[in-house]
């Protein structure tokens, strides 16, 4: 713990005594100015994420980070200066800067102008030249123009949509990014990890699209800020809450329905929102001829609030939360499960060329389930994982050239893998507990984003992480054959056990011509935190459990390269990227693993390897009376671990070599919006029976090797229309109604086929599908004001 | 614990899914090499144990299983060598003589010599100690469960402090009730280990099982760790599956060496019994 302290001392020191120099120099005869400040959206106050600023006599800029903040580093002179944002009016100011400017721009957004509206490419123009590749920007718009299942626009549905993410069932939230396991995405809500981010079984995602600002998913070339997954983070900012007036949205649905309020505390200085929903598909229950599924309570709700105060221009702070909860009961069993997440961020300015976040976050998920006293078999049982984090972030804007980050975060994480217990005083249960353990994630990050010349731009950095297992703690002895033989306690605040990787992250853009350009990067990721979920689907009784003794990090590489290029006449963005990705000391788990209540977890565990390739094509169209995209993915993905399929490979059951998503809304006219989206995927893997045998009345299947069967190819059309109310000149609530059709085309997709014996003739077996969907329709009245 | 669990997931899935449907569908499977199969236990029971060889056979083939006749099956307990005898001949079930009874703590190995070879081999072996779990079984009782329809066994038993695995079976005026995985009732003890089990339901009975005048008993045998991961094994991969729960399919592991499949078990036996008088189901009811 000293020598953490030691390290943050340090890195304090070093980068107080950087800026104190830059102070200096700030008071010397300038050979240089620095352009900096904000850009928001002017109905609302909200920060752009994203956004572009574009000095025409330099060919180039930079973007906002994702506090809205942008700093440029330039010759004393005058220049032509345009701010831009998709979606919103640009701005453009010709300005004769002679020493540092701090420059807040509001951007009106884009009315629903049908003619062709002028988009100045210099946007799109950044994203070509910057080497950050592999990544997809989401912005809440077009999330709400999806088609949406039961009508709840989803954040996790939308990223199935794109390249390289695949759904690992149908419905669910779990997703695989390039052929990764659905443990491997790191998914950060205003930077708290989030465990189990899906309601209802995976129908449903934790994101209240209201809450939402915006959702980027990184797929590979994972910048040096982020770690402690594999495949993916998925980095999803909550709103600030509209600064300039009170204002709310919200919506009532056949599944469920939403508020959200936001409104300045004081205005231009802080403001608040709070967003929350809740579903009463216990409702539709209660239609069932079904007496047993009537008798069952079925819901879940979550809340988001945020609230923000701006110091002065070097200060602001951030508070964020996150409550929700899952709730199933009936009068014999009772199950919930939810996730809260808080963090509390102070953005500091220590020039207007180092921009600098400290964050404290608290996350934590957790379930109970059990049988109320008085039944008979009366228990409890239930699980926690809870994190703690301490968080610091620089950039610093050193040339036009050159953007160093930095910073370092240090997470405690406890994890209580589940306690069940007899209830009631005739209890013949004893007390089962999965013992507690607990550990220390820690990253140190630095990273240099370099232009050099006119056409390369290269990122180049490392990451340190730390991963230490502190007691209180039990570890099991395992023999070859994976039994339990002994078992050694330590005691709390002993360190015993420390895994320490180099992860270093690498790539590079070459700029073909303004409108395209080559790129390429090389990662190497490390994750310490490993979820055991051996289902397709996983359920919310899956727990994380760390790399311990027994539990070596995972660890994993990916090369990718892709061709990017922009059309400027028609607006569309195109882009082939190809991945080949490796991961050792891959976790895997025994045929007929227990992983519920196992204090011997780690022995259901088996290691090896994991590896998965392919290519991705997008082309999208984001502006005009129609947009939306068309993306088709080619990828495989495979295992090898000994001890499973006998140490053959095999594909992973998400292995689907092809993927095609097509997303389309068109705006038919100024009160219309048709919306569609058509997916298709290859079948899941699965292993089917090739054989039986009888063992007294029971038929047993003997099996294929494990994935060698395919399920039919899964396909399915989605529909919506959004009607929206006539707008009056003084009225200042806005409604719409939208009506949308799940699997148009009613396809039975199957989500699981089971070999079973006919229960009316004897020695006869046959195969069942079953799927979830027929065609699924719902109508929603959404409003704001 | 987890057989409570997963009937009761069972029934959140139903209530969650409520727009899902099933249905019949073909689909064409290839067909692995014949394996020999072995189902049989030595209990401690006096009467003529049953071991039954058969082959496995294409999925769909839909027809009883091929019976493995005219094998010398060797059975050595220890202390005594002895072939079982086939009755009727052609049926693949071989017998021990009707006075005998196994003894806990014995280890049992069966030689199998075939007339034909099945999977390259004219010879297997298969091998189980007995338990020599020390438990007491006290009775049973019957419970009504009203809106689901059927009746919960609750058992009354001690289980030592010992790691023991326990396999319970019903029978119906002699007949047994339990008579395939799902109704076979497993169970390791880490719940009650050292303790009595207090009336816990252990398994449920169909209403139309238990009748006036019938009489129901309960058999509870003490079996080895190996023999219980079989039946485990056994009744969930021949249940359904689905995809929020449970791994993906495995093969059920065997003691039939090399490559055989099913198992040879052995089971410490307890039984108890409760008739049905008017009387009781007067009470059970109230």
């Amino acid at each position: 713990m000293l020598f953490w302290r030691l390290v943050k001392g340090f890195i304090l020191v070093v980068f107080l005594s950087f800026s104190a120099k830059l102070q200096a120099e700030d008071e010397l005869a300038k050979p240089y100015i620095t352009l900096s400040g904000y850009i928001s959206d002017d109905t609302n106050g909200e920060m752009l994420i994203g956004g572009s600023v574009y000095v025409a006599e330099i060919s180039g800029g930079t973007v906002t980070n994702v506090y809205g903040f942008y700093s440029l580093r330039l010759d004393p002179g005058t220049y032509n200066i345009s701010w831009s944002y998709i979606g919103y009016e640009s701005q453009n100011l010709s300005l004769d800067l002679k020493r540092d400017t701090v420059i807040n721009i509001r951007l009106l957004p884009q009315n629903l102008n049908l003619e062709e509206v002028v988009i100045t490419g210099e946007s799109v123009t950044e994203q070509i030249s910057r080497a950050q590749m592999s990544v997809a920007r989401l912005d809440i718009k077009s999330i709400r123009q999806i088609p949406a299942f039961m009508g709840e626009v989803d954040v996790i549905k939308a990223l199935q949509l794109l390249p390289g993410v695949q759904a690992t069932s149908e419905g669910g939230s779990g997703f695989s990014v390039r052929g990764g396991s659905p443990d491997q995405n790191l998914i950060l809500l205003d930077e708290a990890l989030v465990y189990n981010p899906s309601h209802l079984l995976g129908f449903f995602s934790v994101f209240n699209n209201d809450a939402v600002k915006s959702v980027e998913l990184y797929k590979g070339d994972i910048p040096s800020e982020y770690g402690g997954r594999l495949s993916s983070v998925v980095d999803v900012r909550m709103n600030d809450g509209n600064s300039q007036r009170f204002s709310g949205q919200g919506g009532i649905g056949s599944i469920s329905s939403r508020l959200n309020l936001e409104g300045p505390i004081q205005k231009d200085k802080s403001s608040f929102m709070i967003a929350g929903r809740r579903t009463y598909a216990d409702l539709f229950l209660m239609l069932s001829p079904d007496e047993q599924i009537r008798d069952n309570t079925l819901y879940f709700y979550d809340f988001n609030a945020k609230a923000n105060y701006i110091f002065n221009d070097k200060n602001r702070l951030f508070v964020s939360g996150y409550f929700g909860k899952d709730v199933f009961k009936n009068a014999n069993f009772g199950m919930g499960w939810g996730n809260q997440t808080l963090t509390l961020r102070w953005n500091h300015l220590f020039t207007s060329k180092i921009f600098s976040n400290f964050s404290l976050i608290y996350s934590r998920f957790n379930y109970d389930l059990g049988i109320p006293e008085g039944q008979p078999n009366a228990f409890e049982w239930n699980a926690q994982m809870r994190d703690y984090s301490l968080k610091s972030d620089f950039t610093w804007f050193a040339t036009a050239n050159s953007t160093l980050k930095f910073g370092l975060q240090s997470t405690y994480h406890s994890f209580r893998p589940g306690t069940a217990q007899g209830i009631g005083e005739e209890t013949a249960f004893n007390k089962l507990e999965v013992p507690r353990s607990y550990a220390i994630e820690s990253g140190i990050y630095l990273s240099n984003e370099h232009k050099i010349g006119t056409r390369l731009t290269l990122k180049y950095g490392v990451r340190w992480s730390i991963f230490n297992n502190i007691g209180e703690g039990t570890v099991y002895q395992f023999d070859e054959k994976y039994e339990k033989t002994d078992s050694i306690s330590y005691p709390a605040g002993e360190i015993y056990q420390t895994y320490m990787h180099l992860e270093p992250r690498f790539s590079l853009a070459w700029k073909l011509d303004e409108f395209s350009s080559i790129k390429a990067a090389y990662t190497r990721n490390v994750q310490y935190v490993h979820l055991a979920q051996n289902s397709t689907a996983g359920t919310p009784l899956d727990i994380w459990f760390p790399s311990s003794p027994n539990v070596k990090p995972q660890l994993g590489d990916q090369f990718s390269t892709g061709y990017f290029r922009y059309f400027p006449k028609e607006k569309l963005e195109t882009s082939v990227e190809g991945f080949y990705k490796l991961n050792n000391n891959a976790i895997d788990f025994k045929d007929h693993a227990e992983l519920l209540l196992n204090e011997y977890l780690e022995g259901e565990l088996r290691f090896g390897k994991a590896w998965s390739y392919g290519l991705e094509f997008l082309v999208r169209l984001n502006e005009g009376r129609l947009n939306g995209w068309v993306s088709y993915t080619w990828s495989r993905t495979f295992r090898e671990i000994p001890e499973i399929n006998k140490g053959e490979a095999y594909p992973a059951s998400y292995d689907r070599p092809h993927d095609i998503s097509i997303v389309a809304n068109y705006k038919l006219s100024k009160r219309i919006d048709l919306g569609a989206n058509w997916v298709y995927s290859t079948g899941s893997a699965v292993t089917f029976p090739t054989g039986r045998f009888a063992i007294g009345n029971t038929i047993a299947p003997v099996y294929s090797d494990r994935n060698a069967y395919r399920l039919p190819d899964y396909h399915r059309l989605d529909l919506s229309v959004t009607l929206r109310q006539k707008l009056k000149p003084n009225r200042k609530w806005i409604g719409e109604w939208n009506l949308s059709l799940y699997n148009a085309y009613y396809r039975k997709n199957p989500w699981v086929i089971n070999f079973i014996a006919d229960p009316e003739q004897p020695n006869v077996t046959k195969a069942e599908m079953t799927y979830l969907f027929g065609i699924v329709p719902a109508i929603t009245y959404n409003f704001k004001f | 614990m987890s057989q409570i669990i997963k009937h009761i997931f069972g029934i959140v899935y139903a209530a969650v899914i409520f727009t899902s449907c099933t249905e019949t569908i073909d689909i064409e499977l290839d067909e692995t090499y014949t394996r020999l199969v072995i189902d049989g236990q030595i209990s401690t029971d006096t009467m003529a144990h049953e071991i039954r060889l058969s082959k496995s056979a294409s999925y769909f083939s839909n027809t009883e299983p091929p019976a493995v006749s005219g094998a010398e099956i060797i059975l050595d307990d220890d202390q005594q060598q002895f072939v079982l005898t086939e009755i009727p001949i052609g049926s693949g079930q071989y017998f021990t003589p009707e006075n005998y009874f196994g003894k806990p703590g014995n280890t049992y190995t069966l030689n199998i010599n075939l007339t034909e070879e099945i999977g390259e081999s004219m010879n297997y072996q298969a091998q189980n100690i007995m338990a020599t779990t020390d438990f007491i079984l006290d009775s049973i009782m019957l419970e009504y469960r009203e809106p689901f329809g059927f009746w919960m066994v609750t058992l009354y038993a001690y289980d030592p402090p010992t790691t023991d695995f326990y396999r319970l079976d019903a029978f119906r005026n002699g007949v047994i009730l339990t008579d395939t995985a799902y109704r076979t009732s497993i169970s390791d003890d880490r719940l009650f280990n050292g303790n009595n089990t207090n009336g816990s339901a252990v398994m449920f009975l169909y209403e139309d099982e238990v009748q006036l005048g019938d009489t129901i008993s309960l058999r509870m045998a003490a079996i080895s760790k190996a023999y219980y991961e079989f039946l485990f094994e056994l009744r969930n991969e021949s249940g359904f599956s689905n995809p929020l729960f449970g791994g993906p399919p495995a093969n059920i592991n065997s003691n039939l060496q090399e490559d055989g499949l099913g198992f040879f078990g052995t089971m410490k036996t307890a039984r108890t019994e409760l008739i049905i008088t008017e009387a009781l189901l007067d009470s059970l009811r109230n």
